[in-house]
């Protein structure tokens, strides 16, 4: 293989990478328990990517190929820990994986309504989703920032993303219409 | 992120589980309800989406608040932060990357990689904006009153501060490390917006004329087609183009030039896309790359002691009115180049 090809190929790999891995990364956390095995198995999915992308038929979607690869990783972490299951059977991974690839076409309005919606909440919900997400701070860690307790934290980062989901939705309801 | 009827108890339960926070004997409970449930696999994988997007937008745009802004004693970023944020993106492109060898020469999405790696610690960035409006008669009315005046723009992360001269009047305006926007003309008037009460037509202009170096990096690998377009001595140029699949974009054609030696961005030249049409070109010019005080960002900066600061308790109409006032005069300073 030339250098040139071996070039394109890496670009097209990248380029495949970049707009599959927020749902590669939905997938696994949906899975998988903890975020440090949920961040091995990422690592682990985008090196059988890159062994395996001569196999990969690039007039084909890559989403399905590497929700296929991931799923393969999530069975074989079950395997090793040695439990059942912890959370989803095959039904429900090849389900998960399904509305995943359903979704991708919209990801960019979705992603760009987000934006959208984030910058319309009060600051006091920012503040909360920048100590769960920025600062990577569990609930418990939040809670004891803010002087609240667990419970209170968790249902108001439920709220906060309820009124995200539905702040979505209502815009991309509302770009349909025009 | 569409709205099943789904119980609110397992709605609550999936989201623990998304943030970790889900002891064992209730994993067993969502189990259930996600086995039993009609819909809730689909919820499930929406908001794990939704979580997957949060910690993006939030690394990239939003709440740059002091654990990033901060400097410690020894001057430097703090690193836990700046990893952060860099390791969201860079962990899927460091593995790929690793698996192949590099070669002498880069191509075009090669050196935008390199661009977007160097630029990942959020320091302040400091350019000169140019805004060339798309209408002819508008352009042909400026060039008549030969208003070119320049602005400067200073950017770190979602916060900007842009400040250009207007008929012998000195305008500042911005947006803080809360997300507050607002605007100062000489000084003597002020009027804030916060987050929730931000007009579209404000938003818009932020949009138009602030750069966000990271997100427009990581969207051109994404979404664009990335040719050479010239290579000097010291800069390559890059012209990117939308990729016809993908089917909105706020950009139309973008041009940037990468230093060759250091992967540093100096100049971005982009079509912006209003309700689908370009809206204006807009052109920044790297002048430098320093860490800034937080003040600068902020409104008090720029105001007179004794200056009134108008926002939502302020009589009615009060604050519109200052806005309209005040983006006519932002219209005004567009020009050819």
């Amino acid at each position: 293989m030339s250098t040139e090809e071996e070039r394109e190929i890496r670009e097209r790999m990248t380029r495949c990478w970049l707009s599959a891995e927020p749902s590669v990364r939905a997938y696994i956390a949906a899975a998988i328990r903890s975020s440090v095995d949920r961040e091995d198995l990422l690592q682990q999915v985008a090196l059988t990517v890159a062994r395996r992308f001569d196999d990969y038929d690039p007039s084909r979607p890559f989403l399905p190929w590497v929700l296929w690869l991931a799923k393969s990783r999530i069975i074989d972490f079950y395997r090793t820990k040695q439990r059942r299951p912890t959370l989803l059977d095959d039904s429900m991974l090849r389900q998960l994986a399904d509305h995943l690839i359903d979704r991708q076409n919209d990801g960019a309005s979705r992603l760009e309504a987000l934006e959208h919606c984030l910058e319309k909440l009060p600051d006091r919900s920012r503040r909360l989703l920048n100590m769960r997400y920025h600062q990577s701070l569990g609930i418990e860690k939040i809670a004891e920032a803010i002087r609240s307790t667990p419970v209170s934290v968790r249902v108001t980062l439920f709220r906060i993303r309820e009124a995200l989901a539905d702040c979505i939705q209502r815009r991309l309801a509302g770009e349909a219409e025009r | 992120m569409t709205s099943h009827p789904l119980p609110e108890h397992l709605k609550k339960l999936i989201d623990r589980w998304l943030d970790e926070d889900l002891p064992e004997d209730e994993a067993k409970e969502l189990y259930s309800g996600l086995a039993e449930t009609s819909g809730a696999i689909g919820w499930m994988a929406d908001r794990a989406l939704l979580h997957q997007w949060l910690g993006k937008t939030t690394t990239d745009l939003h709440f740059t608040k002091p654990p990033i802004a901060r400097i410690d004693e020894s001057g430097r970023w703090p690193v836990r932060s700046l990893l952060a944020a860099a390791i969201v993106t860079a962990v899927g492109l460091a593995l790929l990357t690793i698996a192949w060898p590099r070669s002498a020469s880069a191509s075009a999405n090669f050196r935008v990689q390199q661009a977007l790696e160097h630029c990942q610690p959020i320091a302040d960035r400091h350019y000169q904006v140019y805004v060339e409006n798309r209408n002819a008669t508008r352009r042909q009315l400026l060039r008549s009153r030969n208003d070119r005046n320049s602005s400067t723009l200073w950017v770190r992360g979602n916060q900007f501060v842009q400040q250009f001269q207007h008929s012998g009047e000195r305008l500042a305006w911005g947006r803080d490390a809360f997300g507050a926007v607002w605007f100062t003309v000489d000084g003597a008037t002020a009027a804030v917006f916060q987050p929730n009460e931000i007009p579209d037509s404000l938003e818009e202009v932020c949009d138009l004329r602030s750069l966000n170096l990271a997100t427009l990096l990581e969207t051109l690998l994404r979404d664009y087609k990335l040719t050479f377009r010239g290579k000097a001595h010291e800069v390559e140029t890059i012209e990117a183009t939308v990729r016809p699949e993908i089917k909105r974009s706020k950009y139309g054609k973008i041009e940037i030039e990468i230093d060759r030696d250091s992967s540093m961005v100096r100049r971005v030249s982009m079509e912006r896309i209003q309700n689908g049409r370009i809206a204006a070109t807009v052109h920044f010019d790297w002048i430098e790359t320093k860490i800034a005080p937080n003040s600068l960002y902020e409104l008090s900066s720029y105001l007179r002691p004794e200056a009134p600061i108008v926002d939502h308790r302020s009589p009615r109409g009060e604050r519109a009115e200052l806005l309209k006032r005040f983006l006519g005069r932002l219209r005004v300073t567009q020009w050819s180049r």
